[in-house]
């Protein structure tokens, strides 16, 4: 316990040699008197004078000590609760910065004020995601993410946190400029993958692939993505946001769908897996919005986590102890004769 | 004493304070996998120097501050995150600083002018008076036409104010080269990259890089920003501090410590021998 308390303004401390000030016997308000000898003893007096010199010396410690600024520091305690590390993989190219359509209705040319109010409420496929990602995030905070954004490249830009923020401001970030136009869902992929090697076990773990076309993923890569999701033992979940009304139904796979198509091919591969894997179907943010509900209502199985306990400042306590202090010594101080009138 | 002690109760508050805002830019382009700077004794790439110099920066920065960033090449500006508090998350920001990689890199080559110009838009959008610090190398590839300045003339209607960083080395040396994987499989050859258009058919070296200092003072006077050259990791923030990009904005401040020093003051006071005139 103690060796956990810090101070935040140490160098307040180079003052403590004044509370040895008390103990100094000289006073400025000692009284001249002829000869000391002559005075009666006074037993009373004396433990007032000791007592009022130990109250002055635990005031100045206080004063002291509460400049300071002492406190706990930051701890984390290990706690269980309900939650999955989620690695979202979130497709960064121009793509998705057009707008999702709805109902299969394109916005066309504007004809009346009704319509200029519906387009308003036109929303990119990325402006829904950071909406329904931003809302499992305020949901769950108890759940671990990272954030990996994908075009050409993968990028990541966040590690597994506890810090709920700075998700949320890497999600805030997607919408400022375009991304480019090609995708390379592998290394988006490997690359979330890569975020869960050397990490202990500590509950179910996700990938949460977002995207709104499909890849090819050539023979090395799909071996890559294989082995690692196996080896570290994560479910994937692919959100697939149709682009157009003609964009395959991956959920119906299985039965009658072009499988010669980028994004049936990969549902195959991902299905082929050797770990859980679900896909689901988003046209418009609302079914966007189900599905994220829909794995989080999933994932909710127990997940170790530290919880960080910030810290806590003990400084009021001392400044408190020191004014009570300070109004005994007043109250003690009356007790004294301040001259020989 | 006791009147002292009372003013102990003294709330924090909020007082006016010059807070830094920075928007950082790094240039991720091959360019920047050149090792020909140093970093505490050793030798490190410039993109290396320059997450260090990051790092630096938000350990120096004053609570309230906040940092965010960006990556570019080719011809994008990538926005990765939005301004953070360097103290609330610091810790968030120092791992995710640690992710800063050439292998985020989406296109190989890249134009140092529209990442700046690209910057500047970005900082706008995310508005409260964020200033913009790009560092680079300069090094434009594919190169310039003579005459070009690289950089869209059009930059009214923006006040963003910031500073563009240099950083490598004096000499030319060789661009390594990386595959997929960010795995270096040996250096960029004179064929393999495009030579200056203003050579005249002649070989301008493009294979080489060098700190183009003097391309990115050109760039930065035309959008009106400061440069700077960094050798060590603490340049950066020594250079952002003088250059008081600041803005002014209330922080809670505890000031308890003014009245209890002097509640302090006091009681000493009263125990400070006093040498008796004798009379």
């Amino acid at each position: 316990m103690l060796a956990n308390i810090s101070f935040d303004k140490l160098p307040f401390l180079l003052l403590l040699p004044l509370v040895l000030l008390p103990l100094i016997s000289h006073r400025r308000d000692a009284l001249s008197y002829s000869w000391t000898q002559l005075l009666p003893q006074d037993p009373v007096g004396k433990y007032v004078e000791w007592l009022w010199r130990l109250l002055a010396l635990l005031t100045l410690l206080s004063i002291i000590v509460g400049l300071a600024g002492p406190g706990r520091s930051e701890t984390h305690i290990e706690r269980i609760g309900k939650g999955a590390e989620i690695s979202i993989v979130m497709d960064r190219s121009s793509s998705m910065d057009a707008f999702i359509h709805r109902n299969g209705a394109n916005p066309g040319k504007l004809t009346s004020k009704q319509d200029y109010v519906a387009v308003r409420k036109q929303m990119s496929k990325n402006d829904v995601l950071r909406e329904a990602l931003g809302w499992l995030l305020t949901k769950r905070p108890n759940n671990r993410y990272a954030l990996t954004l994908f075009n050409s490249a993968a990028m990541r830009v966040t590690q597994f946190t506890d810090d709920i923020s700075i998700v949320q401001a890497a999600l805030d970030a997607s919408d400022i400029g375009r991304g480019p136009s090609k995708t390379n869902m592998g290394r988006g992929l490997l690359a979330a993958i890569e975020a869960f090697e050397g990490r202990s076990y500590s509950g179910s773990r996700v990938i949460m692939l977002v995207s709104d076309g499909g890849a090819k993923l050539d023979a090395k890569i799909r071996e890559a993505i294989s082995e690692g999701l196996k080896r570290n033992n994560i479910s994937l979940y692919f959100i697939y946001i149709e682009s157009s009304p003609n964009s395959p139904n991956l959920e119906l796979v299985g039965t009658e769908v072009d499988s010669t198509l980028e994004e049936v091919a990969l549902h195959k591969f991902f299905s082929g897996l050797d770990v859980e894997y679900q896909v689901f179907q988003a046209a418009d943010p609302e079914s966007l919005t189900k599905a994220i509900q829909r794995i989080d209502e999933q994932q909710n199985l127990p997940l170790t986590y530290l919880e960080r306990i910030p810290r806590t400042d003990y400084s009021q306590w001392f400044l408190i102890s020191a004014m009570i202090l300070c109004g005994l010594l007043v109250l003690l101080s009356m007790t004294q004769r301040v001259n020989w009138q | 004493m006791l009147f002292m002690a009372v003013a102990i109760f003294l709330p924090t508050v909020n007082l006016k304070r010059p807070v830094h805002n920075y928007q950082l830019t790094f240039d991720i382009s091959q360019s920047m996998n050149v090792e020909d700077v140093k970093l505490d004794g050793k030798t490190v790439s410039r993109l290396n120097l320059a997450k260090a110099a990051a790092q630096n920066l938000i350990q120096e920065l004053p609570c309230g501050s906040k940092v965010g960033w960006s990556v570019f090449t080719g011809q994008r500006n990538i926005t990765l995150l939005r301004p953070l508090d360097v103290c609330e998350h610091y810790d968030g920001l120092s791992a995710s600083l640690a992710l800063l990689d050439g292998r985020m890199r989406w296109f190989n080559g890249s134009s140092v002018g529209k990442g700046l110009h690209q910057s500047l838009r970005a900082a706008n959008t995310i508005g409260n008076e964020t200033a913009v610090v790009l560092i680079s190398d300069g090094h434009e590839a594919p190169p310039l036409r003579p005459g070009q300045s690289g950089i869209p003339k059009k930059i009214a209607g923006m006040d963003v104010k910031g500073m563009v960083i240099g950083v490598g080395g004096d000499s030319p040396v060789p661009i390594p080269k990386t595959d997929n994987l960010g795995r270096v499989i040996g250096n960029w050859l004179p064929h393999e990259v495009m030579q200056s258009p203003g050579g005249g058919g002649r070989n301008t070296r493009e294979e080489l890089s060098s700190l183009k200092s003097k391309h990115l003072i050109a760039l930065s006077q035309v959008v009106g920003l400061e440069y700077h050259e960094i050798k060590s990791a603490g340049d950066m923030a020594s250079a952002l501090f003088d250059a008081k990009l600041t803005k002014i904005a209330e922080s809670p401040v505890d000031l308890r410590w003014i009245p209890a020093l002097l509640a302090l003051l006091c009681v000493c006071w009263r125990f400070v021998p006093a040498f008796r005139r004798i009379t």
